[in-house]
């Protein structure tokens, strides 16, 4: 997979479920020996291979461009910092996506905490409070093309999924949207399979309240 | 069949996971009930839509950004070892090691009801005498009774090493419990302080701190462990008599009490750092010390020029590092009054004051964030960007902003900063969020 041309947000022809299945790089334990010893060539071609993977999954979680690149170039970082500790015994984007969530959590995690204690309003009348409600921002801006390309229902789900919390949201995107199989899901969330089943469960009920709220209506 | 809803399960029978027998059990509820049929079909229609969702193209310069930082990486220096053959695993550094161990010692220390192997050292030194002496120790720490009576316990069995060994023991199990981070940093100086105190201090002065520490431990906690220190200390300085009226000798007494004295005045009690006040506490915009003010203004000529306001307009903010507004602030103006006086507060350190950049408060607001104090020249905040969104059902407006600071290796102007950025963004009546981005 190679990046876009150029630098605008816009629709890749191939569905996000299209694009998973096995990968033939994570099968080769020489590259995999040549990744853990921290081989530039080697890591060079895992950026570029995965890469697009990683920043669809950054957009889809934190649901905007800016936190994607951001998010991005830290799970790269964070992995390169990591190589000697991947065993191999999972897929190399199993490893990344991983690594990709958890830097997303500690990044909303820090957000919250910061924006409860930041925000100040002068328009509220010098209120001065701090917002008590939960704070993960859903993106500011997000790609006019791809979104202009979408249907109705589909704009209304992936709304919708922006009202889930934090954990939800992750295993929704990552089943429905990635379609990466149960098994791999657990290991990126460190989620015993039972758990991970049931929160899925739950998290669709709760996407179908929210569409519904919203008006929504299934075909 | 239960009358139950099967909404609960439908997940794992679209997905066909469930045990032998669900799929059935299921199938039979879908035959007489259109709530749980509509459910699935929902559900399904859901997912199918969702897989869809198309994959967005890598921004630009993206992938030579991370490519860029990827090899920065490998090039460090503080890079991590990649399979370096040693004995260790990469994960096991010497700070893992140290804090290993001191975890299995202090659980150790947990499990065995407090420190026994100072009581078994004593034991060693001074068997008959040694066991009654801890048992004082314990019983009158624990009750917090006479001084006097404690230390004729203590003097039968000095042991300092172990003093000090417990007394650090005790501070990480303080940190341990400790959930307030800022009260365990005052708390952690004042032990710091006092286990200083105690290897200065002869073994006289080192047995009671053991006691107290332990009696911090068995409190279970840090606040029990400082409430301990704070005893101790408030006893030692207040009523010093009891310490020297003591069986031993009293030239010998007073020798530990002007070391121990003494070690006080060398090694001072640090006080925690102050601690800068959350903007949601301020009541209102403060302006900048006066004494800021003129520092800046002896620093740089340039502090008490008049800077020239450009044409106002949604891409035109204005920007710079000499506010007189020294508190960090993030703030929305919706009305000329509130414009004018922020105005006046920001531009208190130049007179005449600038003329006031004309905003038409009917379709227009203005997004203004001060940095605070910055240690150089070089700091400015970069707008990044200024977009409405939907959050929890209403249309919220999110400001993202960075704090830039000079680059790394690159000369600043040393003197102190104020950065500010005041930009005219068309007018939105509803909740504003700022997010500062690392």
């Amino acid at each position: 997979m190679t990046p876009a041309p150029n630098g605008n947000q816009s629709l890749d022809p191939v569905s996000a479920a299209q694009q998973t299945g096995p990968r033939t790089m994570s099968d080769n334990p020489e590259f995999i020996e040549k990744l853990r010893q921290g081989d530039p060539d080697a890591v060079d071609q895992m950026v570029k291979a995965e890469l697009p993977r990683i920043y669809n999954l950054c957009l889809r979680l934190s649901r905007n461009p800016t936190d994607a690149d951001d998010l991005s170039q830290e799970t790269f970082v964070h992995a390169v910092r990591a190589l000697a500790n991947f065993k191999g015994d999972s897929l190399v984007s199993t490893w990344l996506y991983r690594i990709a969530v958890n830097v997303w959590k500690n990044r909303v995690r820090y957000e919250s905490r910061r924006l409860k204690s930041r925000h100040v309003s002068l328009s509220q009348a010098r209120s001065l409070e701090p917002d008590s409600e939960p704070l993960d921002i859903p993106g500011a801006d997000r790609p006019p093309e791809e979104w202009a390309a979408l249907s109705d229902d589909h704009r209304l789900l992936l709304e919708a999924m922006d009202e889930l919390d934090q954990d939800d949201r992750a295993v929704l995107t990552l089943r429905d949207i990635e379609d990466r199989p149960y098994d791999e899901i657990a290991r990126i969330l460190s989620m015993n399979l039972g758990t991970l089943k049931s929160r899925i469960s739950r998290a669709r009920e709760k996407l179908r309240g929210i569409f519904r709220r919203r008006g929504g209506r299934a075909s | 069949m239960s009358k139950s809803h099967v909404t609960d399960l439908l997940s794992e029978y679209i997905e066909g996971s469930l045990p032998y027998g669900g799929s059935e059990k299921v199938r039979a509820h879908l035959a007489f009930c259109n709530s749980c049929r509509q459910a699935l079909t929902e559900t399904e229609h859901h997912i199918d839509v969702l897989k869809s969702t198309p994959l967005a193209r890598v921004p630009a310069g993206l992938e030579a950004r991370v490519l860029s930082k990827v090899q920065q990486e490998l090039k460090s220096p503080s890079a991590p070892a990649r399979n370096s053959g040693s004995l260790w695993p990469t994960w096991f550094t010497p700070m893992r090691g140290l804090a290993f161990a001191a975890s299995c010692g202090i659980a150790l220390m947990v499990v065995r009801n407090v420190p026994d192997d100072l009581g078994k050292q004593r034991q060693q030194a001074a068997p008959q005498e040694s066991v009654q002496a801890d048992m004082a120790v314990d019983e009158e720490a624990l009750k917090g009774n006479d001084d006097a009576r404690l230390e004729g316990a203590l003097d039968s069995a000095p042991v300092q090493q172990d003093a000090e060994t417990l007394l650090k023991k005790s501070e990480i199990a303080g940190a341990a419990a400790s959930a307030d981070t800022g009260a365990f940093g005052a708390r952690a100086k004042d032990s710091l302080s006092d286990v200083a105190v105690s290897k200065e201090a002869p073994p006289a002065t080192a047995e009671p701190e053991a006691a107290f520490a332990r009696r911090g431990i068995a409190m279970g906690g840090a606040a029990g462990k400082s409430e301990a220190f704070a005893a101790k200390r408030d006893r030692a300085d207040a009523a010093p008599a009891p310490w020297a009226a003591q069986n031993r000798s009293v030239a010998g007494e007073k020798k530990a009490m002007e070391v121990e004295s003494e070690s006080r005045r060398v090694v001072p009690i640090v006080p925690a750092p102050p601690v800068a006040p959350a903007v949601s506490e301020i009541p209102a915009v403060p302006d900048a010390p006066k004494a800021k003010l003129a520092a800046r203004g002896a620093l740089s000529e340039q502090a008490v020029q008049p800077i020239s306001a450009p044409a106002p307009g949604p891409a035109g903010p204005l920007a710079g590092s000499r506010s007189a507004i020294g508190n960090p602030q993030e703030l929305i103006i919706s009305d000329q009054a509130a414009w004018e006086n922020l105005w006046k507060r920001h531009n208190s350190n130049i007179q005449p004051l600038p003329d006031l950049p004309q905003v038409d408060f009917g379709t227009q607001q203005v997004v203004a964030i001060f940095a605070g104090e910055r240690p150089s020249g070089g700091f400015r905040i970069e707008l990044l960007d200024v977009a409405k969104t939907p959050w929890n059902g209403e249309s919220v407006r999110v400001v993202r902003y960075r704090i830039a600071g000079p680059a790394a290796g690159t000369m600043a102007a040393q003197v102190i900063s104020y950065p500010y950025l005041l930009s005219i963004q068309p007018r939105f009546d509803g909740q504003t969020f700022f997010q500062k981005r690392p």
